[in-house]
Parts: C-alpha cells; structure tokens; sequence
C-alpha cells in the first residue's frame, strides 16, 4: 500500500511541473481525536496536483490560478473536500469511515487510485472488523462487502464457514475463494484430522485485530489476475503496518458472556413428554391401566433437562497490545493477542495466542526493504460432532428429560449403556450419557502456522522497480482424541484390555512462494496527457504437506494420555502431497486526462495438477473506467458531485481440486496377508484441465447532496464452464466414475452499496451504510444432459439451480384416519411414502438452499464522545430442509425420544378432524416423518449482528493522563434474530440441511481502548 | 548505463529462475505411482497381486454379502424384525434395479476383475524368471474366474434355464475407461471362465496342497469341479474333484471342528481369502451380521435347524445356539471370533467337503450311486453322523443335497444350490413375528425375482446393456 501511494505520488509530482504555479496553500490534517494524519493525500480539486501529509499532519501545496477546493483522503479515512477561496492556511478534520469511494483498490498485485480502477471490490475496513468477538474474519465479513455470502457451519469456535463470491460456481472442484495475505496466496480450509469433531479453519488462527483491511474482489478485470485459481473470487486480507510518526501504544481489553442462540426451537419439559406419551398410548389403544403401570407419576419424581445441559454459557475474553512508530526511513508495528473464547455446547472452546512483527525500511533512495513476521497458536478443545452419540448436541434432541436421568442413586453417573439409565426399555438410543463422557473424553486441537516475507523493492529508473518477494507459510496442525477406557467410545465389552483410545495426527503443510515483478508509471513527458502503468510478474509456488498419524488402543486408566501407554499399536499412517504453480502475469494501465482509464491483464497459469496434454492455462481481462463526472458536460449539472462507469470482461480459472487426479495411478497401501500391495486409484484423465470463469462486469460509482451519499452499483454475468464433473462410467472397467471436465453454470446478479451521511454537526453525527446483493444462479450443462442424483433430498438439473431441493410434496393429514399423505404426480394422493420417494416423477423441485438476496445495513450514531453503532443482516430467497424435525416431530418414529415444544398440538385423534400432524403411532405413522417437503422451510431472516456503543474520554482528560485516546465501549453479537423458522438458526451452511449443528452464539463484551 | 546493467541483471536472475522452475510442474503423488510404472516390474506385479486380493475382501464381495446372499435368498436364515436395515431386499427378494447391495457386489467383483485383467496384460512384459510370471498370472486368472462365476451366478439364470443360450453378464478382459461392453451369454462367461481356470491350472504347477490363502493349482481344479457341476459336466467335474482329492488334503475331525472356522489354514482348505487382525473391517465384520453385540440381525431359521440329527451332528452342536438374550431364536457360531475379534472370519471359499460333495452329487447324477456313497459317507463321517447305505437315485441326490446345506450353511451356497437343480426357495417358517415379512414365502428356481438385478448405476452410464435388463426389473 505505501509503495503504491509512493508511486502515486511519483506520478503526482511529475504532473506537479507542468502547472502554472500561482500560490501557496499549507494546512494540517487530524483525524477526529486530534492526532495527525500521516500519508494523507492532498489533491487539487479536477486535477493530479497534489501532495502528501508529513509526520506532524502538515502540508503544503503550490496550487494553480482558480483552485477552489482541496480534496484530502487517507486510507481508512472518510474523503473531504475543503474550499480553500481566499484561504492560505487550512486545517482539515478527517473522520474514519468506510465510504464506498476509498481512494485506493488493492488487487494483491497491484493498488491503484479508486478512480482510475477498472476492478469492482469490496472493502470492509478495521473499524468493522476489531474487536467483534468471532475467531474468524469470514464471519466478522457476513453482510459487509456485496457479493460476498458467509454461511455458518457451526458455532464451535474456531470452525469454519461457507464463503462463496458472486454465486457458486463450481459442482465438484472446491467453489471457495482464494485468499491473499500481504500479497501471497495462503492455504484455507482444515488441516487438523477432524476425529469426531465440529470442523476447523486454519483462518481463525489469525487475529481479525491485525487486519488492516480486507478487499474482495468480484470481477474479471481483478479475477484474471490470479489467473487459474482466481475464479472463486479473492479476499485480499491486509495486515497492519506502521506509519510514520509519534509512536503509538494501543491496548484493547475485552470482557464478556456468549450464549447459545436456538431461535424459535424449543423441546418438551418432562412434563409435557409425559402428557404427549400417555395421549399417544391411550390413541393407539391401551388401556389406562396399562398405562399407569408402563408411565406412573413417580416418572417425574427424576427429571433432567438434556438442553440446559448441553447449552451452557461462556465467557470471551481479549487483549491486544500493538505498537506502531517509525520515521521517514524506518516503519514497524507490532502486535500482541490473546483471545480465549469458551464455546456453548459443554466442554469446547478456542484459545489463540499471536505475535506479528512488520517492518519496513529504506535503505536508500532506490532501495526499500521489508520484513514481516505472523505467528500465530491456537488450542482448541471441539465438542463432539452432532451425529455422534457422544454428543451434547445430539443428546438435546434424543435424550427423554422423563426416560433418561444421567446419575444413579447414589449420585454418581451412568456410563451410558447401562440398562438402568433408562427407566424404561427402548429409551436408550444413544447409549452414551455425555455428562459422563463428555468431560473424560477430549478433541484438542492445537495448530500454529507462521506467515514469513521478505521483500525488496529496487528503484532502477524512474519508471521501472524491480521487486522480489519471498513467502513461506508453515502451519502445524496437530489434533489429539482421547477416549477414556471407561466411556462409550473407549470401552470394548469384548476385550477390555482394548478398551480406550488415543488418535494424535500431525499435519504439516508448508507452501513458498517467489514473486519477481517489474513494475513502473510513467508518462512520455512531464507534461503529456497519457499516463501508464504496468506489472510484469513471474510467481512460483509450491506446496508440500505431510501427515501421520497414529492410533492406540487399550489403556489402564484414564489419566493416562500418551500413546506410549497404549496397550494395541492399533494403526498407523502417513502420507505426503504436493502442488506447484509456476505463473506469469502481465498488466498494463492506461489513464487519458486522468478521465478515461483503461487496463489488460494476461496470465499464463502451469500447475503440477493439470493433465500432461493441458498443462498451462491463459487468462486474459479488459476493463475500462469512465470519470464522468469531469467530461465538460457535466460541469454544469449540480446533481452529482462524483460518478464513474467503469466495465470488464475477462477470465479466471478454478484449479481447487485434487492435487494427481489428471494422472492413471495406482495407490500403494493395500495389504493382503500381511505383504504390502498396490490398486487402481485414478482412472487418469491427461486432458484433464482448470474451470473456466468468463465475467462480464459494469459498475456505476457515484456521490450527491455535496458528497453526503455515495454509491456503487454492479451488474455481471459469470459463466463458469467446463466443470468438473465425476462422470459415470461402466463399473465393469474396475472404476465408478471418472473425472472429466463437462458442466456449465451461470450466475448472474446486481450488488449495490449505498452510504449517507445523514446528520453531520459539531456534536451529532449519523451514517448509514446499506448494501444489497442478488445473485441468481443456474446450471446451464450437465454430462449428457443428465441430472446429478443428490441422494433423497437434492438433485442437480439443467435450468434448475445448484443446491436444488427435490422432494415428494406433502400432501397434509388424511382427516379421516390421520394417516400422512403425498401427492402422487398426477395429483392424487397416497399414503405410500416409498410408492412417492421411488419414482423422480412424484418429486419436485422446491427452492434451493443458496439466498437470493443478502443485506447489510449499518447505523452510526454519534453525540459528541458517544458513539452507537447498530449493524443488520438478512437474507431471502432461500430454503432450508429441518431435518432435526423430521426427528424430533415425527409422529411417534422416535418415541422414547424427546420431542420438539409443538409436537403435542394439534396431532390427529378424532375422525373428521382436520389436524397438522398426522396420528401419532408407537414406531411411526407410515413413514409419515421420510423426506418431503413437509420439513422445507423458508429461512428468511433479519439479524441484529452486532450494535455497539462506545465513549471516547473527553480530550482533557486524555491529555492529563498523557494518553492520545481513550475509548469504553459495550458490544453485541447476533443479540436479536428475527425469523419464521421453526428449527434452531435459520442460519445453516451452504448445504441447507439443518441436523445438529452446533448453533451459533450470541455475546456481549464490554472493552477497553486506549493509546498512548 | 547503470540502468541498463540493472535490467540485464534482472532478465538474467528471471530466466534462470524460470528455467528452474518450469520442471517443478512434473509432480508425482507420493502414495502411488502411474499405472505403467507400477506394473513394470515383478515386485509392481506382485504387489498388484495382493492388492487383487485385498479387493475381494470388501463387505460388498466376500468379506460379508456374498456369504450373506446365497442364504438370505433361501430359508436358512431369516432378518429379525428389529434390524439394521442391511439386506431387507436380498430376504425379500424384492429388488429395485436400484438396489445398493446388488450394486456394491457388481462393483466389487468388476473392480478385482480389472486388477487382475491389469496382472494379466502386463506380467507378460516384465524382466523376470517365467515361474515368477506364471505364478502371478495364474492367480490372477484364478480371480478373475472366480469373480465372473460369481457374476454369472448372482445375475443370471442358471445354465440350465437357457443352456447357456440367456444373458450372462459382460466378459471383459482389458481395462479402458470408456468401455461400454453389452451382456455375454452364460454360455460365453463359463467359458471364459473354464479357460481361465484350465490356464491358471497349468500356470501355477509350482504351487502345492499347502498354498492356501493364495490360488493354487488345486484351488483351480476344485473351483472347476463346482463350475462344471453347476453347467451339468458332471464327467469334468469328477475329473477335477479326482484331482483335489488325490492332492493329500484331510476332512477336519471332529474334535478339531469347533475351532476349524477360527483357524486360518487347517487341513481341509483349499483357498482361503484371508484377513489379518489389522484388517477387521469392525462391524462390518460377516460375524457381527449374526451376533450380538454386532448388528444379530440375522438369526438361524427353524427350516434348517429341523434337517439336524441335534444329538449326533457336530455342524449343529458346535455352530447353532440359542440367540443372545433370545433364547427362543437360533444364532449362527460358525463366525464368531477370529483373532480375538469378533465376527471377523476369513472366508474358507474353497474346501474339500464342497469338493467332496461336488464329485458325489456329480456321480449320482451319473448313476455312480456306490462312488456318490462313499464320497457323500467321508464328510458325513467326519461329522458326527452315521455312513449311509443302500439309498440310490433321486433319493441319493437328494441326500447329497442335504448334506450338502448342512455342510455349507451359512457359506453362501443355498440358493445356487436350489435353482440349478430346479428346486425352489421353499420357507415353512415365514412371516413370523419375529422376522422381517417376505412378499412370498415360495420361489420356484425359474422365479425371475430370484435373479439379482443388473444395477441401474451401470446401465445408466454403459448404454450397450439398455434393454437387457433383467425380467422383472
């Protein structure tokens, strides 16, 4: 970034010459607490004149005849324009905000002056990123940048999230974004082995609190930069640097309670399982006396509530200690993090510790050199994944508060499969009781990955720098599962000498990137009218990750946790995997009259994963960008005080796929008699090649009422073709399906961002930014025109969108016997689930599981040192299958289970009624709960993601305390949900399929933020 | 010019890297090696060989449904009403072209088809003695008859409902992904299944009566005398039974036959597919289908329990008890434990009581009821029962039949055994509370529904078997 704004300013110098100098203007910047603004770019109003703030603020500009007004902005920073008629000296106050017109993009590769790019970004900025307390910046993300959707998978901190750019657009490759640290494409995703537990991204091991910015970028003219894996879209994440200047000592505390947030769903007490029981019993025909012998009051003498007991409530807690400082020569910032979040189902948790160093020093005036060092350790402690019995979340849904009670009489607790854990037989289905297991038994997680680079800048001539970069990126993810000898995992009845487990695995994936690039502006001469730009770049990377595991069995006691103690070796493996890219990239930029800007780029992509027939790959884009707003035309109008068209069309590729399936092998590690062997694994596909992305993009920026309401508004076209698709071939070849690149997908939409300053005065202030974004998705080519199969619930068809529900409809309650009913393709209806599920005829589609439409809307109030900020998201368009209810609301499927708060309403019992659940029955009512779209429910919904109200001490104090700022501020989390769903959060993953999920958490923080 | 010698440098340093690099693309897995490279060499070839076999261990193929076929289909067994939801259309017969394990088991015996055509193709060419090529060469061709006698068995009619002349299923002999081979005749797989045999027979001279968990000559000659039996050659296979039977192999005694199922590599044996203890496949294991703890969804049925002699037979007093906590069903022992795992069993696929029994039925359906005697009497007498005397023909083969249930039960034979004599699937204990209900509880052998499907997985995706499907389906 700084090396951008320096070539910026080389250029602004240049253009400096050839101007009439007339007269003087000098002044200062700060920001609104006081302090001086570093760096800040002072421009003359319709021109390139400029210049830059000093470290106390300060500037001074030579300005032509006639110059009205100065526009100053500064990254992070709000733009200003300062009319400076009959003024030598101004002082200027510049307030932080994220408007949509920042000066600056930020490619990775490349920045360039937001007015002259032709790139369609997003960019959320610090202030909306600190101190929320979530472990991953994808999840802090949700809702602020267009086009961009998050989708929680699961609460357990640390976990991961769908995150997906414009749609999505790939079938079987990996459909996420690509991300960019500093520049350099780093790893995501999960390494740890991922036992039994929740999932786990390596991105939360990084401190949202050291991000600078985050840019994410849409359209092909940023797309094609990264070429083969840019496809997906790109999240360019910038971590903090310092800046000349006073040092800076800032320290943020934290301190608050999360809470589980289940939305409207709710399971029966024990009294009204008992209720619900004797209804159900008496229904099906016996007799009172049997049922008071089978279910007597005294059930309800011993009652537990499995809910409560899973769901508990936690506490977050964070500090961070930067500091940042330098001169004109020399620039650092450090920082220090702690983060200790506990999660909210019992027993999980997510502790990060991080360490970052960034420098940056010039050597001379050719030479500038930097170092930046990210370390970061996170120890995460995952509760047991929902479709395990040993889960809490689980036990919620199937564990009867009435049939099940963890402690024995004399107080100490059951293991779980004891006949006598249940009071009555049959009541059991998990045969794990978690409060027992729960706390012997352990999924750790502890990973470290450090983020390495060294660059090097080299002046050669004024319009040429040489530049090298040199990454390295190590993670360690270790993961250990113990099984205590006396729990349902552990034990093994058969052989006890057997009975408990350990599982440690290591992975270690290392990646190294090498960037060398020639880069420069220039102008033919000083005073010409044609500005260029370009980038040639040559980048190498490789990847190499090593795993091992091993497995023992058979331990004497539980306080016993290293394999040496393991009785059995009872497995071991490893393995290794490798990938390399080897690319070049070429861009040119080309600005007339500072108005009309025009920029191509080209990429040659090779990677070790592509077929030997198609070994490397081209991409290409053009963009041009339009400034409007200073074609003489426009000089009259007083609408628009900015506006700019700007449109690309161009290339990327997606490569997100596994790293030899181009390749015929056969895979070592069969075994027969005790000698090693070898099979078929890969079928091999020499033509085997990326997927191809062509983006058509146009995009409209614009500013009225004097600059106070800004706006961007994008359309685009992504057509994402020859994807992968694992086609099936004839088994009798020895394989299943063989990978080819076949299928065809289009997503198209509109993203517009809107922000107003609605009140500006000495003492209240209030912004609003508003952002909306539609996508619309559809597969246009599948192999031979084939529907993809997707088991009982989905199915992927031409015409139709990915992610497609495809259900038998649910026809309602015969009134007559309460027997369930769908309805058959030619309208009539049946009783016979299977009859309707077996035939695709009787199926339909019924709504996808991606939204339609997602919005953010953010509200900034401030009274004099108070600030409130309130930050809505939501999203239509989407569906959602409640497959927990197909469980715990099902007619009596799962009797002896508990059952959801309504399941007891409005159930069929009499001839002639017409009820919403069909007649419950011991052991279900004709499959009444099978898939249909009787658990299809909307999942629109508003959520209050995060509101927070802060005050700033008053400057006098602060000074007194010689402090530079002071700041207290309380903070929500997803305190308010607004919604129709039934089921626990309407927020699910990208698959749409609500079963178990650790839901997400609701928090509130208070925090402390001071700077000396 | 201090510019210029700063671009020189720079093309310099950046073309050198650049050649550097661009050989960095050629990466191989580290797991695997490409199919050429693999199969260049004998130890490659070896170790294909065992991968082979590896693959038939799967719980698609023997290491549990094939076992579980022959006896579900038939009345020896029944699924409990409280199941695991595994085999309910193998019990019924009730098949949707669908079906999964009809599936799995076209999968599986496909895939060891391929390794071993992949052997077949390369051993040939490697640098190696000729008894070491022939060696895996006859193994392999041993497999791979296995593997389509297997196919043949399951998807097609009996030979003799046809003689041959009806579909079998698709020979193929080369692995290329894009091949979309149509059905042969039954007559075509046995075939090619008694020339792969009669080569694998002379292939693997080298190997001995003591060669058990992988092929040999005799495991060659005994699976021949099944083939020809079911194809009604019964002159070859006496001739092949002859060949087993002079090889030195011993009927266990019965003092030996509690632990004969336990034990890999007794006497009887002719080919076992092994496993290992690391190779339990956990509750998958075929054991864990019949006891509990494990899924016991599959209970011994009365039908079989009344052919015992309960006091004299040792199959019965060894191998059928009471069911765990429902001491009213029967419970299959012959797969309880191996290795101190339970329900892990390494399959015996060929044994030389099945070969005792394939030369006696061969004889008396030929006539030689006193060889058929005294072939049938040798197992019989090894288990507990009386020799049997002056029985002659329906009844003889009749006898032979029984035994041959007896001796066999639970190892896959049943149903085979019925529809190639023409009987038919007969359950007298059907429909009982305590069992999953059946559509019918008689099956004539020409019943369609006793014909698994072929799988709509592969007809969908190889469009040259469009239109054969099976009858019924």
């Amino acid at each position: 970034m700084r090396k951008a704004m320096l070539l910026l300013l080389g250029c602004l110098v240049l253009a400096f010459q050839l101007y009439a100098q007339d007269r003087v203007i000098t002044g200062r910047v700060s920001d609104a607490t006081g302090n001086p603004v570093v760096n800040a770019s002072v421009l003359v109003k319709g021109s390139s004149v400029g210049t830059t703030t000093k470290a106390d603020g300060s500037f001074s500009l030579t300005v032509p005849a006639g110059t009205k007004a100065l526009i100053i902005s500064s990254v992070g920073m709000a733009q200003e324009e300062v009319d400076i008629t009959g003024k030598e000296t101004v002082n200027v106050s510049m307030r932080g905000g994220e408007n949509a017109l920042q000066e600056v993009v930020v490619t990775g590769y490349t920045t360039t002056a937001r007015n002259k790019s032709t790139v369609s970004a997003s960019v959320v900025g610090a202030k909306d990123i600190s101190n929320v307390p979530m472990t991953n910046v994808n999840d802090i993300l949700q809702g602020k940048a267009t086009g961009l959707t998050v989708m929680s998978t699961s609460g357990q901190p640390g976990s991961s999230s769908n995150i997906r750019i414009r749609g999505v657009g790939s079938i079987s490759a990996g459909a996420s974004p690509l991300y960019v640290i500093d520049g350099i494409i780093v790893e995501r995703g999960q390494f740890v082995a991922g036992v039994i537990s929740q999932n786990n991204d390596i991105l939360s091991n990084m401190n949202p609190n050291d991000i600078e910015s985050v840019t994410v970028l849409k359209d092909a003219s940023a797309l094609a930069l990264y070429g083969a894996r840019g496809g997906n879209g790109v999240i360019v994440i910038n971590t903090k640097k310092g800046k000349a200047g006073t040092s800076k000592v800032n320290f943020v505390a934290q301190y608050g309670v999360t809470k589980p947030s289940v939305g409207n769903w709710g399971m029966m007490n024990a009294q009204q399982v008992y209720n619900y029981e004797r209804d159900i019993l008496k229904l099906n025909g016996y007799t009172d006396a049997f049922i008071n012998g089978y279910m007597p009051a005294s059930l309800l003498d011993k009652t537990y509530d499995w809910v409560d007991g899973a769901f508990v409530d936690g506490n977050v807690q964070s500090y961070d200690l930067s500091i940042s400082g330098g001169n004109e020569k020399t620039r650092q910032f450090l920082s220090l993090g702690y983060y200790d979040q506990e999660g909210t189902v019992f027993n999980s948790g997510f502790k990060r510790m991080t360490v970052n160093l960034n420098v940056d020093h010039t050597v001379s005036n050719r030479l500038k050199v930097g170092a930046s060092i990210n370390t970061t350790y996170s120890n995460g402690l995952n509760a047991d994944g929902g479709s395990f019995f040993s889960s809490p979340i689980l036990a919620t849904m199937t564990n009867s508060p009435l049939w099940l009670y963890p402690y024995k009489d004399d107080g100490s607790l059951f293991i779980g499969y004891e006949d006598e854990f249940s009071k009555g037989s049959g009541n059991n289905i998990t045969g794990d009781n978690w409060l027992y297991s729960s706390p012997l038994n352990y999924s750790r997680q502890k990973q470290f990955r450090a983020l390495g680079k060294l660059s090097g800048e080299l002046k050669l001539t004024n319009w040429m720098a040489l530049k090298q970069n040199l990454a390295i990126d190590i993670i360690y993810a270790r993961e250990k599962a113990f099984f205590d000898p006396t729990t349902g995992n552990g034990i093994n009845a058969a052989d006890p000498t057997k009975s408990g487990e350990i599982i440690e695995s290591m992975n270690n994936p290392i990646t190294f990137t090498s960037q060398t690039s020639l880069s420069g502006n220039f102008r033919l001469k000083n005073n010409d009218r044609h500005e260029f730009g370009y980038l040639a770049l040559m980048e190498y990377q490789r990847f190499n990750t090593t795993n091992i595991q091993a497995d023992g069995i058979g331990i004497v006691d539980g306080g016993l946790q290293v394999l040496n103690v393991t009785g059995t070796p009872n497995a071991v493996s490893g393995g290794e995997s490798e990938y390399a890219f080897l690319s070049y990239l070429g861009q040119v930029n080309y600005t007339l009259d500072s108005k009309y800007s025009f920029s191509a780029s080209i990429r040659r992509d090779g990677s070790s994963r592509f077929g030997a027939d198609n070994r490397y790959a081209l991409f290409y884009s053009v963009g041009g960008s339009w400034k409007l707003i200073d074609e003489s035309f426009m000089a009259n109008q007083k609408f628009f005080d900015d506006l700019r068209l700007r449109a690309s069309y161009g290339t990327s590729g997606v490569a997100d796929f596994g790293n030899y399936v181009a390749q015929q092998l056969y895979a070592y590690g069969q075994t027969y008699d005790g000698a090693p062997g070898s099979a078929p694994s890969t079928p091999g596909n020499p033509a085997l090649t990326w997927e191809k992305n062509k983006q058509t993009d146009i995009g409209l920026e614009f500013a009225i009422l004097k600059n106070r309401l800004r706006g961007t508004f994008d359309v685009y076209r992504r057509i994402s073709s020859e994807l992968l698709q694992n086609v099936p071939v004839s088994r009798t070849t020895g394989f299943t399906t063989a990978q080819r690149n076949i299928g065809e997908l289009e997503n198209k939409g509109f993203e517009v961002s809107l922000s107003s300053t609605n009140v500006k005065s000495k003492s209240f202030n209030w912004t609003t930014d508003f952002n909306v974004s539609y996508n619309k998705n559809e597969v246009l080519k599948l192999y031979n025109h084939q529907d993809i199969a997707g088991g009982t619930l989905g199915r992927t068809r031409e015409g139709q969108p990915l992610n497609s529900w495809f259900l038998p409809i649910w026809a309602g309650v015969n009134p007559n016997n309460g027997d369930p009913l769908w309805y058959l393709a030619d309208g009539k209806t049946t009783t016979n689930s299977y009859a309707v599920a077996s035939r695709t005829e009787n199926r339909q589609f019924v709504g996808t599981s991606l939204p339609k439409y997602t919005f953010g809307l953010n509200n900034t109030l401030s009274y004099n040192a108070l600030t409130l900020s309130f930050f809505f998201y939501a999203i239509t368009g989407s569906k959602i299958y409640d497959q927990n209810m197909s469980f715990i609301d099902s007619d009596g499927l799962r009797y002896g289970w508990n059952y959801y708060k309504d399941a007891d309403k409005n159930y069929w019992t009499t001839p002639g009624q017409q009820a919403d659940r069909p007649k419950p029955v011991i052991g279900g009512n004709k499959n009444s709960a099978s898939a249909s779209t009787r658990w299809i429910e909307s999942n629109d919904y508003i959520r209050l993601r995060n509101v927070t109200l802060s005050y700033s001490l008053p400057r006098n104090i602060i000074d007194r305390a010689k402090m530079t700022g002071a700041r207290f501020f309380v903070s929500g989390v997803n305190l308010l949900t607004i919604t129709n769903y039934k089921g626990v959060d309407p927020e699910t993953s990208l698959a749409g399929n609500d079963v178990f999920k650790y839901p997400v958490n609701k928090s509130v923080t208070v925090g402390l933020d001071i700077t000396f | 010019m201090k510019t210029g010698k700063y671009i020189l440098i720079t093309a310099l340093a950046v073309g050198t890297l650049l050649a550097a690099c661009d050989k960095q693309l050629e990466l191989e897995p580290k797991d695997s090696q490409s199919t050429g490279q693999a199969l260049s060499t004998m130890k490659g070839i070896d170790a294909a060989v065992v991968g082979m076999y590896a693959n038939m261990r799967s719980a698609s193929y023997y290491g549990r449904y094939l076992f579980m076929y022959g006896d579900l289909s038939s009345a020896d067994v029944y699924l409990a009403k409280a199941n695991s939801n595994r085999f309910i259309p193998t019990f019924q017969r009730s098949f949707a072209a669908v079906d999964a394990d009809a599936l799995g088991i076209w999968t599986a015996a496909y895939s060891t088809i391929s390794r071993a055509n992949n052997i077949i193709n390369a051993v040939d060419n490697v640098s190696a003695t000729q008894a070491e090529k022939d060696l895996a060469k006859g193994q392999s061709l041993f497999v791979r008859a296995l593997a389509y006698f297997d196919l043949v068995r399951i998807f097609a009619k009996p030979y003799n409902q046809g003689g041959g002349s009806q579909l079998g299923v698709p020979i193929v002999t080369v692995t290329d992904i894009s091949s979309t081979p149509a059905r042969n005749t039954v007559a075509e797989v046995y075939t090619r299944i008694i020339d792969d045999l009669n080569q694998a027979k002379t292939l693997l001279s080298t190997t001995s009566k003591d060669t058990k968990v992988t092929a040999s000559k005799y495991a060659a000659s005994a699976l021949l005398s099944r083939v020809y039996l079911y194809k009604e050659d019964y002159n070859n296979a006496i001739t092949e039974a002859n060949v087993v039977t002079a090889a030195g192999y011993s009927l266990v005694t019965p003092a030996q036959l509690p632990t004969f199922y336990s034990t890999v590599g007794t006497s009887e044996e002719i080919f076992t597919l092994k496993f290992v203890s690391t190779e339990s496949l956990g509750s998958d294991n075929l054991g864990n289908m019949y006891l509990k703890p494990g899924y016991g969804d599959v209970r011994v049925s009365p039908d079989l329990v009344t052919v015992f002699d309960f006091g004299n037979d040792e199959r019965y007093k060894n191998f059928i008890g009471p069911f765990t906590n429902s001491p009213l069903e029967f419970q299959n022992n012959k797969f309880k434990s191996q290795d101190g795992i339970q329900g892990l069993y390494s399959p015996k696929i060929l044994r030389l009581s099945e070969v005792y029994l394939n030369r006696a039925e061969a004889y008396a359906k030929t006539s030689k009821d006193a060889q058929a005697l005294t072939d049938l009497n040798a197992v019989r007498t090894q288990r507990g029962l009386a020799a049997l005397s002056g029985i002659t023909g329906a009844a003889l083969v009749d006898s032979i039949l029984t035994e041959r249930r007896r001796e066999l039960m639970f190892e896959g034979h049943r149903l085979f055994d019925l529809a190639r004599n023409g009987l038919p699937v007969v359950r007298n204990y059907c429909n009982q509370p305590t069992e999953v209900s059946t559509p019918q509880c008689t099956y004539p052998a020409a019943d369609p529904k006793l014909t698994a499907p072929i799988p709509q997985a592969e007809i969908d995706a190889n469009p040259s078997l469009v239109g054969q499907q099976n009858p019924g389906y």
